[in-house]
């Protein structure tokens, strides 16, 4: 399977233009397909279009349908929590009851959900009365900062480490580094988070501990605000990067396993390029196609945030925010955000499965 | 595998980078920390929890740091003294009660003014009840208070007369009524939709001037504050998810105070010179607590809860089994007290001690108690059983696992039940289903904690009859289903007495009682753990004699608190108390210069890579395709 490049697989299949009547042999290299191949190869894309996208559709409507009730069997007392943790009377849980329209039947609850989100009012946070998408908005940026710096991290870090792993099967190289990213795909977040925090914060004292700003404020002005954030940000990121990179370097690895004896990589060789170039132009890039996909199903993955890493470090994103409303729980901010995540998880396969179509003619030719 | 000499070139350079780009760092520390310009001095506290309030809406306020916050920001009508939670003023200067106990009249004090200039007038306490009343949200934290008012007017702009429907002892005690400009608050649509807004005219101590929910809360002094201006500029709430963070924070200079410290992480602060570790008495309270029969007020009975523990006698001989000293001393390492009733020993005017009445330690006593109320028969087992129902006294033992004392309590508690031929089965479970099941009769005996508020009624209510449901229906209003008439009339007696020492006499009945009855038995009052910074000092404990720093029903904690360079400029004789400067050290010296590092680090990386770049793009040109 891996043998196959990309030069093979883009040759039209023989024979493809003879039966067809409109042939006006021009194409005598035969390249160009003629025009009904190609309006029945267009009529195939519709199709394969149609196919993923009523299928992410399907999804999209089961998970609208699961937000309703994965929040409400969980259990949990909304009224209790966010009464407050002083004495309540009955008179204050009737009243926050009926503000919340808990003491609807489940039914008319459902029927108000299904009602509101085809006007695409996502409701008031239980909390805060403050609308959910506003909440939402207001922390979305700040994860796309933290997971997409860890991604873009773990992505360079694990293809760079990856490729020179698989290219050197057998070394200390390789075994060393899946050794490490393997040990650190496997710990729990949580204690490597504390362990950082530990050593670079707390004894060495070179990063802030928690949060996104200095608790004690910095000079006013762009550059020292932009400055703090970093500061705050690269303990985060790192962590992140470090947990997921191993994804990155074992992928790599095994597909430039599979590249590394091709003919092609012969004739490179052969025309006295040194190995590293080798590597680098010619195996690198056919060898970035699982790794491409693996970017484009994270790239939802960036949206969603990281739970774990958010809440470990106080880093005011989506992770952080879903974490906090669990703990209410603050059903319409749930809801938002699971379909949200959700969401964006289902779009980033959707368009995976339509980009791979055009980056790897081998889906095209057995869909 | 020869090396080039471009490689060579290449890795001499990373090489002789690297080192300068770390001197580079080190030097950046020292050399920058001067420039750090955060020139007010700022209280930094640390705060977990603080993402579990709403809003920041004054009157609308159920949380305890949301109180906290309150406290710093409008001063109420009454305060609690800081000597020994006895009313003292607050914006009322003093107040009398006609002799019918029904007319109050509160003078204002007249140098009291909002932080706009505005004098605090008797028409903004009017206008505030008259909110409390009408506003539906408000009136649902408050209908207590203001329901009972028939009328409330102002005599003059500084005199409030209110009368109540009876005599209520709440009106000796008004801290939880903080008036509000009128000036301002009556131009907002929906005062119950307040949630906190930046700049508004307040009559305590600070302001507001940032609110980000989950995150922090910003609050600047008040210079002109009628009563006595704190002796620094800044408070900031800062919101940690866990106390292990905030610990870690404290330890590198990030925050300045953190309460609710666990010993654990009070003896890892211990070892640090730069923090100060508070172990002072709390108004916290553990106890067990007993089913003592689920029923709606009529009777209806609801629940599993084993029907032997409906009988005082069987609680009271597990009473007379239970170690207090030896749980303070093991399980708190000394840092509390042994329990006795719902009321805690730091509001000394209300503390009921049993004196000769404590239940003396002895498994003697109680199997006596129970052989003499007929429990004297056995299972093969050897289990003592109930001879009402005839089943054995094997009882379920619910303790909540996220607590890890309870888990040692419950240790203690099976051994020492044991020796009375008492069966206890230990269940832990998580808080949120455990709840519910207590809430629903299903339990023998759990686990529990409780914050006593300082007002009695409040809490005490929990041990009335009239919190019995309506419908066989789960319920947290009640104290395990405890219903007695003489309590209910004590509470009652209490809620309406005008006298304070009449008041506490009623208080101290009631406790008794409810001791002697043992529906829950109080193990210890354990104290609160609270550290700070030694860059300050002065933070004010209420009872002054000992108590914690935070989470008062006041604010004496935080406005106390001065630098600590202050205070020695102060102890010297300086009298340059307000030198900007000074003060600015004292919150400075951990200052973040570090983000210069970094971007130091960065610009530095940025350089090195284009360079390695440049460079290998030189190496590679004659191999270019």
């Amino acid at each position: 399977m891996g043998k196959l490049s990309t030069t093979q697989a883009s040759v039209s299949p023989p024979g493809g233009g003879i039966g067809a009547g409109d042939g006006n042999g021009n194409d005598l290299d035969g390249d160009t397909p003629p025009r009904p191949e190609r309006s029945a190869a267009r009529r195939e894309l519709w199709r394969y279009l149609a196919g993923r996208i009523s299928g992410a559709a399907v999804s999209m409507i089961l998970v609208l349908f699961s937000a309703f009730f994965i929040f409400r069997i969980i259990g949990g007392d909304p009224v209790r929590a966010i009464g407050g943790d002083s004495p309540m009377t009955p008179e204050q849980r009737a009243e926050i009851e009926e503000r919340l329209g808990l003491n609807e039947p489940m039914a008319v609850q459902f029927w108000e959900y299904v009602k509101d989100l085809f006007t695409l009012d996502w409701g008031e946070s239980y909390v805060s009365s403050a609308q959910v998408t506003d909440l939402m908005w207001d922390r979305l940026p700040n994860t796309l900062l933290l997971t997409g710096t860890a991604l873009i991290l773990a992505a360079g870090l694990g293809i760079w480490i990856g490729a020179r792993a698989g290219w050197k099967q057998g070394s200390f190289f390789e075994k060393s580094q899946v050794g490490i990213s393997l040990t650190l795909w496997s710990a729990p977040t949580f204690w490597l988070g504390m362990i950082v925090i530990i050593v670079f914060s707390v004894e060495l004292g070179m990063f802030p501990v928690n949060g996104m700003r200095s608790t004690r404020g910095v000079a006013d002005g762009f550059w020292p605000e932009a400055l703090d954030v970093a500061h705050h940000l690269v303990l985060p990121a790192v962590t992140m990067a470090a947990v997921i990179y191993a994804q990155y370097v074992l992928i790599m690895r095994s597909s430039i396993l599979e590249e590394r004896n091709n003919d092609y990589l012969t004739v490179a060789r052969a025309k006295g390029l040194r190995d590293a170039v080798v590597r680098r132009r010619h195996a690198v890039p056919n060898a970035m196609l699982p790794t491409v996909t693996l970017i484009a199903l994270q790239f939802g993955a960036i949206f969603n945030g990281a739970l774990l890493t958010e809440t470990i470090f106080s880093w005011p994103g989506l992770g952080l925010l879903f974490y906090q409303a669990i703990k209410i729980p603050d059903i319409p901010l749930l809801q938002l955000l699971f379909i949200f995540f959700a969401g964006t998880t289902i779009l980033a396969n959707l368009l995976v499965d339509i980009l791979y179509r055009f980056l790897d003619p081998r889906v095209r030719r057995s869909a | 595998m020869a090396t080039t000499p471009i490689r060579r070139w290449r890795r001499m350079t990373a090489i002789a980078l690297a080192p300068m780009l770390a001197a580079a760092a080190v030097a950046a520390s020292p050399a920058f920390a001067a420039d750090d310009d955060t020139s007010d001095a700022t209280l930094v506290v640390g705060k977990v929890g603080l993402n579990d309030i709403p809003h920041l809406n004054p009157l609308d306020s159920g949380w305890v740091v949301q109180g906290e916050i309150n406290h710093l920001m409008y001063d109420p009508l009454i305060r609690w003294s800081q000597e020994d939670f006895t009313p003292a003023p607050g914006l009322a200067e003093d107040w009398e009660v006609s002799d019918d106990g029904l007319t109050w009249t509160y003078h204002l004090n007249p140098d009291a003014t909002w932080s706009d200039g505005e004098p605090v007038t008797a028409q903004d306490v009017v206008f505030t009840i008259d909110l409390m009343q009408t506003n539906d949200i408000l009136n649902s934290r408050h209908g207590g208070l203001v329901d009972q008012m028939t009328s409330v007017e102002a005599l003059d702009d500084h005199t409030v007369e209110i009368t109540t429907d009876e005599p209520s002892a709440i009106m000796n005690h008004l801290n939880g009524l903080m008036p509000m400009p009128e000036h301002v608050w009556s131009e907002i649509d929906d005062p119950g939709e307040y949630t906190g807004e930046p700049g508004q005219p307040t009559s305590g101590a600070f302001q507001l001037t940032e609110y980000s929910p989950g995150e922090r809360v910003v609050l600047t002094a008040n210079e002109n504050y009628w009563d006595e201006p704190v002796a620094y500029d800044e408070l900031v709430f800062q919101s940690f998810e866990t106390t292990e963070a905030a610990v870690q924070a404290l330890q590198q200079g990030e925050i300045d105070f953190l309460d609710n410290l666990n010993p654990e992480q009070a003896s890892a602060l211990e070892s640090n010179e730069d923090v100060t570790v508070s172990i002072q008495p709390s108004r916290h309270l553990e106890n067990i607590s007993f089913n003592t029969g689920a029923r709606t007020k009529d009777g209806e009975e609801f629940g599993d809860g084993h029907p032997a523990l409906t009988d005082p006698v069987v609680r009271q001989a597990i009473h007379h089994v239970i170690d207090k000293e030896q749980l303070v001393d093991i399980i708190l390492d000394g840092n509390g007290t042994p329990g006795v009733s719902w009321v805690a020993p730091i509001f000394s005017e209300h503390f009921w001690d049993p004196g000769d009445e404590r239940f003396e330690v002895s498994a003697e006593r109680g199997n006596e108690l129970l052989d003499e109320a007929g429990y004297d028969e056995r299972t093969d087992d050897g289990i003592r059983i109930d001879p009402e129902s005839g089943e054995p006294l094997n009882f379920r033992l619910q303790y909540h696992s996220d607590r890890p004392a309870y888990a040692d309590i419950v240790d203690f508690l099976v051994d020492w039940i044991g020796e009375l031929d008492i069966a206890v089965e230990p269940t832990p479970m998580e808080t949120v289903p455990l709840n519910e099941e207590l809430d629903a009769g299903n339990y023998d005996i759990s686990t529990g904690g409780w914050n006593y508020g300082p007002d009695p009624s409040e809490d005490l209510a929990y041990l009335t009859c009239d919190r019995l449901p309506d419908e066989p229906e789960p319920t947290d209003l009640t104290f395990d289903f405890y219903c007695n008439e003489e309590v209910d009339a004590l509470w009652e007696q209490q809620l309406r007495a005008t006298d304070s020492e009449e008041r506490a006499e009623a208080v101290k009945e009631l406790q008794q009682i409810v001791y002697r009855d043992s529906p829950q038995i109080i193990l210890y009052y354990d104290h609160a753990i609270e550290a700070y910074s030694n860059d300050w000092t002065g933070f004010g404990m209420l009872p002054e004699s000992g108590g914690t720093i935070a989470r008062q029903q006041g604010d004496y904690g935080y406005t106390q608190a001065v630098p600590a360079d202050m205070a020695e400029d102060a102890a010297a004789g300086d009298g340059s108390a307000d030198d900007g400067d000074d003060t600015a050290a004292a919150s400075d010296d951990d200052g973040s210069n570090t983000g210069l590092i970094v971007a130091i680090v960065v610009v530095a990386l940025i350089v090195i890579g284009g360079a390695i770049w440049l460079v290998r793009r030189r190496a590679t040109a004659h191999e270019r395709e």
